[in-house]
Formats: C-alpha cells, structure tokens, sequence
C-alpha cells in the first residue's frame, strides 16, 4: 500500500513538472515608464537615425525597446472604406515584397498623449 | 487675432474632384505626393445606399502631432504661424517621416523623388521657373502638404488686407474658389460675423478624430453627425 502511494505520487509529480514545461513562455512585460525614460536619458541606446525602416531608431524603440509585436502596431490589411485618412490607398504597404499592414492611430496615444509613457503629440490626458 | 479655418459641406459635395485638381495645379504636387486627396465611400446597405465623398487636406491643427513629433526629433522643420497655417520647410525637414507616423489624417506626404514632367524632354516652363515660392520648391526626398495656399495669404498680410483672406480670389486658397457646389468656405472663425463663423454654427459643422486632441482648423458638415 506504501509503494502504491509513492508511486501516485511520483507519477503526480512528473505530470505536473511535464505540464509546466509544455506552458508557451510569455514575453517579460515591460516597464513603459522605465523604458521610455532611459531612452530619452540615453542609457538605452536605440540608434541616432530617425527614420522609420527596422532597424532604425523608430523602429528600435517600439520592437526592441519596448517589445511590441509587429501586429502589436500593424493592421493585416489596409484601413476601412469609410475611414477618413488621406494616405489610406498606400496600404498595405510593399516592403521588400512583403506587405506592410496600416497602423491606427489610436494605438498611439496610450503612450503618446499627456501622462503616457512616451514623448506626448497628441493633446489629450490619460486618466 | 485671426484664426483661419476651412468649412467643407459633405453634403453639398458631388466628388468632382475639382478642388483636387485646382490644388494641383496650384501647388505643383506630384502624383505620389497629393496634398488634396477625395475620400470616396458607400455605406448603407442595398437598397439603401449612398456614395460619400470626403476631401481631405492637412487639417492645420491648432496642437499638430506632426510638429510635436518633429521638435521631439530635433529637426524643427514644422512651424505654425499666427493665422493658424501649419508650413514645412523643405530646408530643415530630414525626411525621417515621424510627421508621417503621428499625423491621425494621414496628411504629410513624403515626396521620395524630384522627375521631370517629360522625361527626356525639356524642363517646361513651371519647373524652371526661378521666384517660386518656398512652399513650391520642389526637393527629394522631403515631407510636403498642403498649405492653405500660403503663398496667396501671405499676400494679404504683406499688404496689410488681411481682412479679404477668404473674400476675394487672390487671398483665397485655390481649391475653395473651385467648388462648384459652393462646399468649401474658408475665412477667420474668430470674426463672429464671417461667413465661416456663421455657417459652421448653423449646420453644426465638426472637426474629425477630435479624440485626438489635436483641435483641427479644418470643419465638416458631415451626413452622419458628428464622427
């Protein structure tokens, strides 16, 4: 009956330990603010070219500083017929024959208006 | 002080492109960089449809993103004067596009080349011409938009007729002389007796994407309310 428990018990064991390996890894989650502050000081180097192809600093900041997923940003496609943007027809976007999805806009401002985390251009206040 | 502002009737606009076409003559804007663009769209469903037509210009916001992101960079190129008019300078921009990325309107259109109007043939005379105004100068690889027509403005306030910008042709921005329709007014919201002031409060005219905070100098009367 003992051997029988320890038994159950190591099968329970490796199951659980087996279970937990199987569990995807999620990404660390990023502080903004710390994030956002040590680019603006420096000390989180993201590159000195502002433009906007990867690996440069825009770029830099949102994938590798902040780690944001490309659809963390990019739609699949191109913006809705009725959505009123002048540069809608561009989209998607043909980059290295892959196509670049828009972005919103509204994504910007959880960091980007007053109080967020990043630099402010749009005037509103985060509550 | 004097706030100019633009009012464009979407329910008085049919999509003739006009005031596209008048823009680009005017302004000398190439095929890949449009600074006046018709929105055209259905909504509704058969068989209660409609076509819609919506211009879109820069909406000379009154905090425009652009500019914000612009400073942030360091450049500086984006400036907005005492009338409210948001101008680039072609000489300070980068073409780094952080205008491009922030603008909610999708204005700013970065111009990537400068092509002869007849390749292999001789300049015509607008690409020649020498006392071009700043705002037309045509460079690679720099972020254009429209302007509100600055170079006829700032004839006004050279001449000290400020007070005619929006009433007579030579001061008024070319595509809202254009309309047919009589869909696009522009004048100075802040004299409550101009036709803008008026008109905007009588058909309850409304900046878009006002959730962008960016307080747009452009007013629609749009068919579906306020949006």
């Amino acid at each position: 009956m003992k051997n029988l428990l320890i038994i159950s018990l190591g099968l329970l064991a490796a199951f659980s330990i087996a279970a937990q390996a199987a569990e995807p890894k999620l990404a660390k989650p990023v502080n903004l603010e710390k994030v956002g502050k040590a680019i603006r000081s420096g000390k989180l180097y993201v590159g000195k070219t502002y433009a906007m192809p990867e690996k440069n600093r825009f770029h830099n900041i949102h994938d590798t500083g902040l780690g944001l997923p490309c659809n963390g940003c990019h739609n699949v496609g191109g913006y809705p017929d009725d959505y009123l943007f002048l540069r809608k027809a561009e989209f998607p976007l043909q980059v290295n024959d892959e196509d670049v999805g828009a972005v919103h806009r509204a994504k910007c401002l959880a960091c980007h208006s007053k109080g967020g985390a990043g630099r402010t251009f749009y005037n509103i206040t985060q509550k | 002080m004097t706030k100019l502002v633009r009012v464009i009737d979407t329910e008085r606009c049919f999509g003739c492109r006009s005031c596209v076409a008048a823009c680009a003559v005017e302004n000398h804007f190439t095929p890949d960089a449009p600074w006046n663009v018709m929105m055209e769209y259905e909504t509704g469903k058969y068989p209660h449809v409609a076509r819609n037509f919506v211009t879109m210009n820069c909406q000379h916001c009154e905090e425009p993103a652009c500019k914000a992101a612009c400073d942030a960079a360091g450049f500086k190129a984006i400036s907005k004067n005492e009338f409210g008019v948001v101008l680039i300078d072609y000489e300070k921009c980068k073409g780094c596009k952080y205008c491009v990325a922030t603008c909610p309107y999708g204005v700013p259109q970065f111009n990537d080349k400068v092509a002869q109007l007849y390749p292999g043939k001789e300049k015509t005379a607008y690409e020649t011409a020498e006392r071009r105004h700043p705002t037309h100068a045509k460079k690679a690889n720099v972020v254009e938009k429209c302007t509100f027509c600055w170079h006829k403005l700032e004839k006004a306030v050279q001449s000290g007729q400020v007070g005619l910008i929006g009433k007579v042709p030579e001061f008024t921005p070319t595509c809202d002389l254009v309309c047919p329709t009589g869909a696009r007014i522009f004048g100075d919201i802040d004299d409550p007796n101009s036709t803008v002031s008026e008109y905007i409060t009588r058909k309850r005219a409304t900046q878009i994407k006002k959730e962008f905070g960016t307080k747009p100098q452009v007013y629609y009367v749009l068919k579906g309310g306020e949006y």
